[in-house]
């Protein structure tokens, strides 16, 4: 029984850890006949390509990533008001929109974007960055509401009252207070609100028109085509650009709040 | 009163926001369904469209082929979350720093995420080599692109939603009381009965509303059926999709008519995760 438990968690995390090595491999294969377990020869072709578009591929990432940085930032104005009612207020209706903020996550936010689309035309903003920002920030919503709230609930309203109590203003109180406790949920929405909005394709395509070319937009027919170095190559640049954003909050929230690793990544 | 009024305000930029946005998205998609589009000439209002489009096996079997790979994924997913869930509790009991793994996957999007089980579970991937390393020829792994089974679906899915389920289960395993188990222990139950008939109970509305949410997510997302798919049938919000671009006015009813029973049909995830929502904050009190 023991043994068979722990057979089946190292199975587990081979089956979680082994896609990454084969990106790795595949990123620098040359030749890679069946059967064998490693590659025949190594090759820089992916990488070498990835270099003769880097202009391209640049441009994409640099767009995507502000338009992001840009979503979840707004996510995090709009939900936090949001979370802060739901954290620490009692009213009539709550359990309604508490089900109201988390419904998009249970319906087709596609479809809702592809009717969208026809009253975005009439008010100029389909083709538009404010457009896609408009959809990604309505996708993004319930995971910034949801998690702030939750984050509320566990540092509480007291500390904040009590520095009230003791003379702080309020603007004293949110700086030294409670920025600080809240420092680890802010990084997890940010987190996750800039995955959600970065890896969007669909969404970005209806209402982008193709106009707004953000990475996922560029890397989709790649993806689709089957050439295993290249897709090796711009998955890998894909995880790292993520990678480098949640590094980047983590340094920002630490140098803020005295401490550090919040995302535990 | 004053009260009131700062509740209000504070929930007014989100509620507002999404309102107009749902709002508009399911009414547009309503309109369009029964072929009101003015710019593209068609003004008269009717039901041909889902008369038409409930009358064609393609739409029948795109129901079918979605239902399917978003059962199968979201079921198994939640299945072996548990399963993970409980060894890593029974296992690591004092590692919490352990599940911190299962989070790797949620930092890989969809289309990513497709691409690494084609090189590690397709056919000459990465297991199929290890296979054959063990066992020699003979065993080999099916190709999963295209496949009409929807392996390649279901698997990135399940690579996808397993681990995330593992995480928000794990969460609440560690925060149920152990002395439950002991006691179910002590009274002389085995760790497996202690595990299905004290445990999985107590997780019960975790499970129900970790189920429905990946469900909900796999039924309406176009990215995976769409890369790894087959051609026919097509997950439905890849057909609404292939209609949508369609330049033929008509066709774009179609793409509504889809969109506007999809949005009908997520009544059903919204029912039930408020159901088992209210019933953890009933054993919660």
């Amino acid at each position: 029984m023991k043994f068979w438990s722990k057979a089946f968690l190292v199975l587990a995390l081979a089956l979680l850890a082994l896609p990454f090595a084969g990106l790795l491999l595949w990123s620098l294969a040359g030749e890679w006949p069946w059967p064998q377990l490693v590659p025949a020869t190594v090759s820089f072709r992916g990488w070498t390509a990835f270099a003769a578009m880097a202009e391209k591929f640049l441009e994409a990432i640099v767009t995507s990533g502000l338009l992001s940085s840009a979503v979840t930032l707004l996510c995090l104005l709009v939900s936090l008001p949001a979370a802060r009612a739901l954290a620490y207020y009692q009213f009539a209706g709550k359990r309604l929109i508490e089900i109201f903020f988390i419904s998009p996550l249970l319906a087709p936010v596609m479809s809702i974007a592809m009717g969208v689309h026809m009253q975005f035309i009439r008010l100029g903003l389909a083709d538009t960055l404010p457009g896609v920002m408009l959809i990604h920030l309505f996708s993004c919503l319930p995971y910034g509401i949801l998690i702030l709230r939750d984050a509320l609930l566990a540092v509480g309203s007291q500390w904040e009252d009590q520095a009230k109590v003791l003379g702080a203003s309020r603007w004293q109180a949110a700086r030294y207070i409670v920025l600080p406790l809240l420092a680890p949920g802010l990084v997890a929405a940010s987190v996750m609100v800039f995955i959600v909005s970065f890896s969007e394709y669909i969404l970005t395509f209806i209402i982008g028109g193709g106009k707004i070319v953000t990475f996922s937009l560029l890397i989709f027919p790649y993806l689709q085509g089957g050439d295993r170095n290249i897709s090796s190559v711009l998955s890998i640049i894909f995880l790292l650009v993520i990678l480098l954003w949640i590094l980047v909050l983590e340094l920002l929230a630490r140098r803020y709040t005295g401490q550090g690793r919040f995302f535990h990544l | 009163m004053r009260k009131s009024i700062t509740i209000c305000l504070l929930l007014l930029p989100a509620t507002l926001i999404q309102l107009w946005i749902m709002f508009t998205g399911i009414f547009s998609s309503i309109e369009q369904s029964l072929g009101y589009i003015p710019t593209a000439g068609l003004t008269e209002i009717s039901r041909d469209y889902y008369r038409e489009l409930l009358a064609d096996p393609t739409f029948w079997r795109s129901l079918l082929f979605s239902l399917y790979t978003a059962l199968f994924s979201s079921g198994l997913s939640v299945g072996l979350g548990l399963g993970l869930a409980g060894l890593m509790a029974a296992n690591f009991p004092a590692r919490f720093s352990a599940q911190q793994w299962f989070k790797l996957p949620i930092i890989v999007p969809h289309l990513v995420a497709v691409f690494l089980i084609m090189v590690t579970l397709g056919n000459a991937g990465l297991v199929d080599r290890l296979l054959h390393f063990a066992w020699g020829p003979g065993v080999r792994l099916p190709n999963l692109t295209m496949d009409p089974w929807g392996l390649g679906i279901i698997l990135t899915y399940i690579w996808k939603s397993a681990p995330y389920a593992a995480f928000i289960l794990y969460t609440f395993l560690r925060n149920t009381d152990p002395r439950l188990i002991a006691t179910a222990r002590n009274l002389g139950a085995s760790p497996w009965r202690a595990f299905w008939h004290v445990l999985v109970p107590l997780l019960k509305p975790a499970l129900g509303g970790c189920f429905i949410l990946i469900f909900a997510y796999n039924f309406t997302a176009f990215e995976v059926p769409f890369l790894i798919g087959p051609t026919y049938p097509k997950a439905l919000p890849v057909l609404a999709y292939t209609y949508f671009l369609n330049p033929d006015s008509e066709a774009r009813a179609y793409a509504m008519a889809i969109n506007s029973l999809l949005l009908l049909f997520s009544l059903f995830p919204i029912w039930f995760f408020q159901r088992c929502w209210q019933n953890e904050s009933k054993e919660g009190s």
